[in-house]
């Protein structure tokens, strides 16, 4: 009985806890730009839909390896159109003595957790393809997603997207500014998101297709590395959209972290329905040399 | 990410439980369910309705033609364990329910052990910490009203006098669950109960509780630290004696940004006081409540009534007749000031007023207030909008209301001189009843009403309604001829002196009305029904005067707006199995359960409603 009344207090004095009261409920956006631009390849706009292919993975899947493989060779096929990013999270990507460096990161996690896709729950290497639902489900198990990054070249062209950046290499600061057209109505809420990812990050991967399977010194591609915008974008046009409207986002002088390398670094942003949460475009850029 | 209900694993196995359970396979055999102590029971109920087009009244096309709502529960009870399910289906949703619930499947089901010291449900359940000011999730088939919780209650008596309770879980949404979760204690002391030896026998008894309710969602804005977990707690007492009750009950929500208060961080809090004295022939009730942005949903981007998490309660007379329930008031969540008394008194028989069978009559007057206003001075960064006082400045109808406007980024305030705006109801009604002899008894009812349609209907100030200020007579006589067979006579006038203010929900209803019932109950089974409510107060009269319609040139134009809505019932009634059908056009207007409200447009068309229980 004791034990029944002691827990009972215990959960009530714990759900006291459950109260998140907000001080300053705005957050503050940045205005500051650079000086010292490196204003090499800072734009990119494509006339024609590009697919988004997401690869859920972590070092300590031996069976990732063979998936990261798999999308290099798909961004060989597709060149420009296809952009794939890497996002370390879930289970795979703990650290542990063999594998000590964490490539994990709050957007990545929130991607990956409940509120997000749950992609890592359902194992990996899992990955989406513009976040869609194709024949099938929004989770594209990797030997699927040649095909799905087939079907997803006939999606429709919705809106026009025009990334540019400007990067100040010395204060480390990241300004950007996108464009977007839509080409014809859409009928929900669309936000954007604009993260970094970090291609050549030299690290421990567990690869079942080596003898011995511990590669110490594995190579990881564009690895997502931080939004710029918070987990979930901002809002990019608020529903009606009629067709050949604009909307023009600014985010500026975002501090780029000093333990990524800045010149292995991309930007990269991506239109999404705020509700199906499916991508509609997506761009990508090197912000320096 | 949310999941249907048809896809949740407790649910198939309750159901792979229910079919295949071994009582049910013993049942076909001798029936030994009854010899365990156990026992099948449920209800069940069919709403569908045939389809006219009707643009005069306001009736829309309905592609379907013919819409159905239904529900079935079945529930299992074995000593101290117990099951059941409710099955719904909607086939499309009828008129004037939310879209979403157009489909079908298992919406609740749950499994239930109570003994000495526990009770424990799994599944959906429904609950109520006092008054329901922090938490309260209940079903109302009428309204589709449903937000039970679908997760897991555990109620203890740990030592007598004392009742907790903790639940947690998700809120029921249409066929699947809301994104947020619930969690919640509640704690009850009978005082009296708890001292028996020294205060068993007081007259007086002394009912002590408090709760915390916690919901959690998560938070994606960009532009808002939003709070993630939000928090409510609350202080009640109840004192009894005899004929006395005295309660009240004191809630307190913490910051709660919500698509409801237009993202105000400001605090929520609410008052409610219900006291009474039941006497020889008589009786005083007296409710007040006063909240203030205590709208708390386990969605904060939610509206209507979807996802509430508590339930402030109606403090005013909630009417069944025709008239005097068109016009209903709902409880405003972002902020209102509210009391109603009530005294019924019951003259003696064989008084010289009382007559031979005596005279019932009831007074009861209600209103409620929009809360006083005051600016705070914060910009889009503090965003709490706006402050109140507990000056109840709102009772004296001289003050002001201060609205926070977005404009170029910027919060400003707009000062609004207070008149009729912020006087959101008011109820005055007076009832008498007497039985004149064996066969004949009459009711006799008058009301006068103001209703703010601008607030309660469309939540705006703006949205252009006049107010209605309106008086309503009502006279009801009953001849009761021999057992089981009677006729019944209904006379209703709702009567405004502004001719184009509106008195129906879709505007199409302006000015006076009148019905007019005569319903003859055959014999204990069945009964039929001719009813008639007119418009007859309709500027709009399509050449048409009053003296013609009252002899006999009732034909209605297509313009004429002064439209009778003819409508003929039928019934049969057995045990309890109940069959009613109607033919004929229902004028729009607000249905209403509890203080819960819900606009029903106007129909034309065949109404079939089954009921039956076991």
């Amino acid at each position: 009985m004791r034990t029944l009344i002691s827990a009972i207090v215990i959960t009530i004095v714990a759900s006291f806890y459950s109260c998140d009261k907000v001080k300053n409920p705005t957050i503050v956006k940045a205005t500051a730009v650079g000086s010292t631009f490196d204003s090499v390849n800072n734009s990119s706009v494509a006339n024609f839909k590009k697919t988004l292919l997401e690869d859920y993975t972590g070092h300590r899947c031996g069976n990732c390896p063979a998936a990261a493989k798999l999308a290099h060779s798909l961004t060989a096929q597709y060149q420009s159109s296809l952009v794939v990013m890497a996002i370390h999270a879930g289970f795979f990507s703990r650290t542990n003595s063999t594998f000590p460096t964490s490539h994990t990161c709050t957007v990545g996690n929130d991607w990956d957790g409940s509120s997000g896709f749950n992609v890592s729950a359902a194992g990996n290497p899992n990955g989406m393809v513009n976040r869609k639902v194709y024949p099938g489900f929004t989770l594209v198990h990797k030997d699927t997603w040649a095909t799905t990054v087939g079907l997803a070249q006939a999606d429709p062209f919705v809106v026009k997207m025009n990334l540019a950046s400007a990067y100040d290499k010395t204060a480390r600061a990241l300004n950007v500014e996108t464009k977007l057209t839509f080409l014809q109505a859409y009928p929900n809420n669309t936000k954007l998101q604009l993260v970094l990812m970090e291609d050549s990050v030299v690290g421990d991967q567990l690869d079942y297709s080596q003898n011995p399977d511990h590669i110490e010194e594995y190579d990881f591609e564009h690895m997502l590395r931080t939004a710029i915008n918070g987990s979930w974008g901002e809002v990019a046009k608020s529903a009606p959209i009629t067709a050949l409207s604009t909307a023009t986002i600014t985010n500026n002088n975002f501090s780029v972290d000093t333990k990524w390398n800045d010149k292995h670094l991309y930007l990269v942003a991506f239109v999404y329905d705020e509700i199906t949460r499916e991508v509609l475009q997506v761009e990508k850029l090197k912000i320096r040399k | 990410m949310t999941k249907p209900y048809f896809k949740s694993s407790l649910a198939a196995t309750f159901l792979f439980a229910f079919i295949l359970n071994p009582f049910n396979f013993f049942a076909q055999e001798n029936n030994p369910i009854q010899d365990l102590g156990s026992s099948v029971h449920g209800n069940f109920q069919i709403d569908a309705q045939y389809y006219n087009e009707d643009s005069l009244i306001g009736a829309p096309k309905v592609p379907e033609k013919f819409l159905s709502n239904a529900f079935g529960n079945i529930n299992f009870i074995k000593g101290k364990f117990s099951a059941g399910v409710r099955y719904e289906a909607y086939n499309n949703v009828k008129q004037g329910f939310l879209p979403q619930y157009k489909g079908q499947g298992i919406t609740n089901r749950f499994v239930r052990y109570q003994d000495k010291l526990f009770d424990v449900t799994v599944g959906n359940f429904y609950e109520m910490f006092g008054n329901g000011l922090t938490l309260r999730t209940y079903y109302e088939p009428g309204l589709l009203f449903d937000n039970s919780i679908d997760g897991i209650r555990i109620i203890s008596n740990p030592y007598k006098g004392i009742t907790l309770k903790g639940v947690i879980g998700k809120q029921r949404y249409f066929f699947t669950v809301g994104p947020g979760i619930v969690r919640g204690v509640d704690g009850e002391i009978n005082i009296n109960e708890l001292f028996d030896s020294a205060l068993a026998q007081m007259k007086t008894k002394i009912i002590l509780g408090g709760s915390f309710v916690s919901k959690y969602q998560s938070a994606q804005d960009p532009v808002l630290i939003l709070p993630e977990n939000v928090g409510c707690y609350s202080g009640r007492f109840n004192i009894i004696r005899e004929g006395f009750n005295l309660g009240a009950e004191y809630a307190y929500k913490i910051n709660d940004p919500s698509s409801d208060n237009k993202l105000s961080y400001k605090y929520g809090d609410a008052l409610y006081v219900t006291t009474s004295y039941a006497g020889d022939g008589y009786s005083f009730l007296f409710q007040g409540k006063r909240l203030d942005n205590m709208s708390y949903r386990s969605d904060r981007a939610e509206s209507l009534q979807n996802l509430l998490i508590n339930y402030l309660p109606a403090t005013t007379k909630q009417h069944a007749y025709t008239l005097l329930a068109l016009n209903p008031y709902a409880t405003q969540l972002n902020g209102e000031i509210g009391f109603m008394g009530e005294a019924q008194y019951k003259i003696k028989k064989g008084t010289a007023l009382g007559g031979k069978y005596g005279v019932e009559i009831t007074v009861n007057y209600s209103q409620a207030h929009g809360l006083k206003q005051y600016p705070v001075g914060d910009s889009a960064n503090a965003r709490t909008l706006y402050a109140t006082k507990w000056d109840f400045k709102e009772l004296t109808g001289k003050t002001h209301h201060v609205d926070s406007i977005l404009k170029n980024g910027e919060y400003i305030m707009q000062d609004v001189s207070f008149n009729d705006n912020y006087r959101y109801y008011q109820d005055f009604f007076i009832e008498i009843s007497k039985k004149f002899n064996k066969k004949v008894k009459g009711t006799f009812m008058y009301s006068h009403q103001f209703y703010n349609r601008n607030i309660i209907q469309a939540g705006s100030l703006n949205a252009g309604y006049k107010n209605l200020d309106a008086d309503l007579f009502l006279l009801d006589i009953t001849y009761k001829y021999k057992t089981g067979s009677a006729l019944r006579f209904e006379n209703q006038w709702l009567i405004t002196p502004s001719k184009n203010v509106v008195t129906t929900s879709n505007g199409v209803g302006k000015g006076n009305w009148a019905t007019l019932l005569i319903e003859w109950s055959i014999n204990s089974n069945w009964y039929v029904a001719v009813f008639d409510q007119w418009n007859y107060g309709n500027p709009q009269d399509g050449g048409h005067s009053f003296s013609d319609a009252l002899i006999g040139i009732t034909k209605t134009k297509p313009n004429d707006l002064r439209i009778h809505y003819y409508l003929l019932n039928a019934g049969y009634n057995s045990g309890p199995h109940r069959l009613a059908i109607s033919y004929g056009k229902q004028s729009a207007g607000i249905f209403c359960v509890g203080g819960v409200c819900r606009n029903v447009p106007a129909s034309n068309g065949l109404s079939i409603s089954l009921t039956s229980s076991f």
